[in-house]
């Protein structure tokens, strides 16, 4: 599960932000309760969520650039 | 009839304009040369057009157009690329192919910016499976394509849905291949072990569910090993071996293992590093894969560098040890015999257990094959021995070959000089023989070589023997056994020779006989 994506925030959303976002997601209802907790736990625990920013965010930039040889 | 025939006609039919019927008419009288159509596409900026309908019409003899339109379709989908990658990327890799342009140059590289924008395409739409799929075509020198593939593999590898175990071990050499990364890598130690940590337990989950899990931990564990002395000889990026075979990469990796012996915490771990970026590493691969047969297929045919000779002797005891699980003895002892291998406590145990099994007399002989690797004054060979006198009293019951008798009982002795029972198991088993030799030499009228047997023996249970049946082949003789008396005189003088050689003065007493 990517809680980024279930809570609609940034890489770098502060906690009050994530809070925020949690209460909005309970009441849009597009996830169940149960994962937009899950979520909100994991992003406000400061080491999991920086497993969590490695795992979900990377920068693809360079992969689109041209390559030198070409 | 093509198109503009048929409008043609129908214009004429509804009394149209005529001269338009008159000039589609004559067109369809002619038809357009598509060198020239082709050319007017070229030059409207539709090459693909062009080349497409080039390729339809296989008569045209125009291979130096179809190259230049070729060049021109490279040019276009370059900048259709640059232009907007993301959107794309699919239509010019479609192209690419459609018009085998991979081959031209400048194609190949175009195809691998291909690549490397649907991986950023395929990450964006989170993708994941996609993105493992690519692994075989990923340039592991990139970071960002690097970091793509492990983050998706371990997002794979963590969501509740069991993987498959290449996946896994894909997984494994991308994602610790990123967490070693100098750039695309965590920055800090702490997260590299955090990370470390949330990927290991994620693995662990994975593993209890899927036969050779331990293999995969074991995998896992060795290549954080390598990967961390290496770390400690390079600022640069390195790779997983099977990642450094793939990008051409595992022969700067051996070069530098190679002058970093310090960096090691022992010879073995130094030696084992190399061997996975050396002409074995291949090999090696092979082996983790359970794939032990492939794996001696793929044993480099020089084994003179180091590395590479560690290597080989690994899979050739891994193999063996495989095939002795098995009880495929004959081909254990042929892959343990066929090279130097290294002899391992799981060998040392399984063999024993096989020692224990009611053995056939192939079986056995194979046994003892890959018993003369045990190395000198190891600390199994009080049970070894043991195993072996078992082994040969049961023989012995069952009227076994001399022969092999003789060879179980020698290793068992060998195995413990000071064992009494051992050594006199062996001087019984080797009376035996022989005998059995003598025997059979008598059994085809070898008299002579049942002379040497006798002679050399230092049993005089053997002599004693050969004189018997010595007596009693001359009896057979006496008794008309040979065709003539001229075949029976040489027969006998040939008895008396082997005779006089086993026992000169016996020879004489029998010469005044015969």
């Amino acid at each position: 599960m990517n809680p980024f994506k279930i809570l609609d925030v940034g890489q770098d959303a502060e906690p009050a932000e994530v809070m925020r976002a949690a209460a909005q997601a309970l009441r849009e209802r597009r996830h169940s309760a149960r994962e937009i907790a899950a979520a909100r736990q994991m992003l406000m625990e400061p080491e999991q969520r920086a497993v969590l920013v490695f795992l979900h965010f990377t920068d693809t930039a360079p992969l689109l650039r041209p390559s030198d040889e070409s | 009839m093509n198109l503009a025939g048929i409008c043609a006609g129908l214009l004429r039919l509804f009394g149209g304009r005529v001269q338009t019927a008159a000039r589609l008419e004559a067109e369809a009288a002619e038809p357009p040369d598509p060198l020239q159509v082709g050319l007017d596409l070229a030059a409207t900026g539709d090459p693909a057009g062009c080349l497409r309908l080039w390729l339809a019409a296989e008569y045209l003899d125009i291979d130096e157009e179809k190259l230049r339109i070729q060049f021109l379709l490279l040019d276009a989908l370059r900048r259709r690329l640059n232009a907007g990658p993301l959107e794309e990327e699919e239509g010019v890799s479609a192209l690419i192919k459609e018009f085998s342009l991979s081959g031209l140059p400048g194609g190949p590289e175009l195809l691998a910016r291909c690549r490397s924008i649907r991986l950023a395409r395929l990450w964006r739409d989170g993708l994941l499976e996609d993105i493992a799929v690519m692994a075989d075509q990923t340039d592991w020198r990139q970071p960002a394509a690097l970091a793509v593939q492990a983050k998706a593999l371990c997002r794979l590898l963590a969501a509740e849905e069991p993987i498959a175990p290449s996946l896994a071990r894909l997984f494994i050499n991308a994602w610790l291949t990123l967490l070693f990364h100098p750039e695309a890598g965590p920055q800090n130690e702490r997260l590299r072990q955090t990370l470390l940590d949330f990927s290991a337990e994620r693995l662990r989950r994975q593993a209890a569910r899927m036969s050779g899990g331990a293999g995969l931990l074991r995998q896992w564990e060795e290549l954080i090993s390598i990967l961390e002395s290496l770390r400690n000889l390079t600022k640069e990026p390195i790779c997983a071996p099977a990642l450094a075979f793939q990008a051409g990469l595992a022969e700067r990796h051996c070069a530098l293992i190679k002058s970093g012996r310090a960096a090691f915490a022992d010879e073995t771990a130094w030696l084992a590093a190399g061997a996975a970026y050396s002409a074995a590493g291949e090999s090696l691969l092979l082996l983790r894969e359970g794939r032990e047969e492939d794996a001696l297929a793929e044993l480099p045919d020089d084994e003179g560098d180091s590395f590479a000779a560690w290597g080989a002797a690994e899979v050739r005891a891994a193999c063996g040890l495989r095939f002795l699980c098995d009880r495929r003895l004959r081909e254990a002892e042929q892959v343990l015999t066929g090279g130097p291998a290294h002899w391992t406590a799981e060998l040392e145990e399984t063999l024993l257990d096989v020692l224990h099994d009611e053995l056939d007399g192939a079986e056995l002989a194979a046994s003892l094959g890959i018993l003369a690797l045990l190395p000198p004054g190891s600390g199994a060979a009080d049970a070894f021995c043991a195993a072996l006198a078992a082994q040969a009293a049961r023989l012995r019951a069952d009227g076994a070959s001399p022969r092999l008798l003789a060879a179980v009982t020698a290793k068992a002795a060998a195995l413990r000089p000071d064992d009494e029972a051992a050594r006199k198991l062996h001087e019984e088993a080797l009376l035996n023989l022989e005998l059995a030799r003598i025997n059979e030499a008598f059994a085809c009228d070898c008299f002579a070589e049942a002379a040497r047997v006798a002679a050399a023996s230092r049993f005089p249970q053997a002599r004693e023997h050969f004189f018997a049946e010595a007596g009693q082949a001359a009896a057979r003789i006496a008794c008309g056994g040979c065709a003539d008396q001229e075949a029976a005189a040489y027969v006998l003088e040939e008895l008396q020779a082997a005779c006089s050689a086993v026992d000169a003065e016996c020879c004489s007493v029998g010469k005044a006989r015969l």
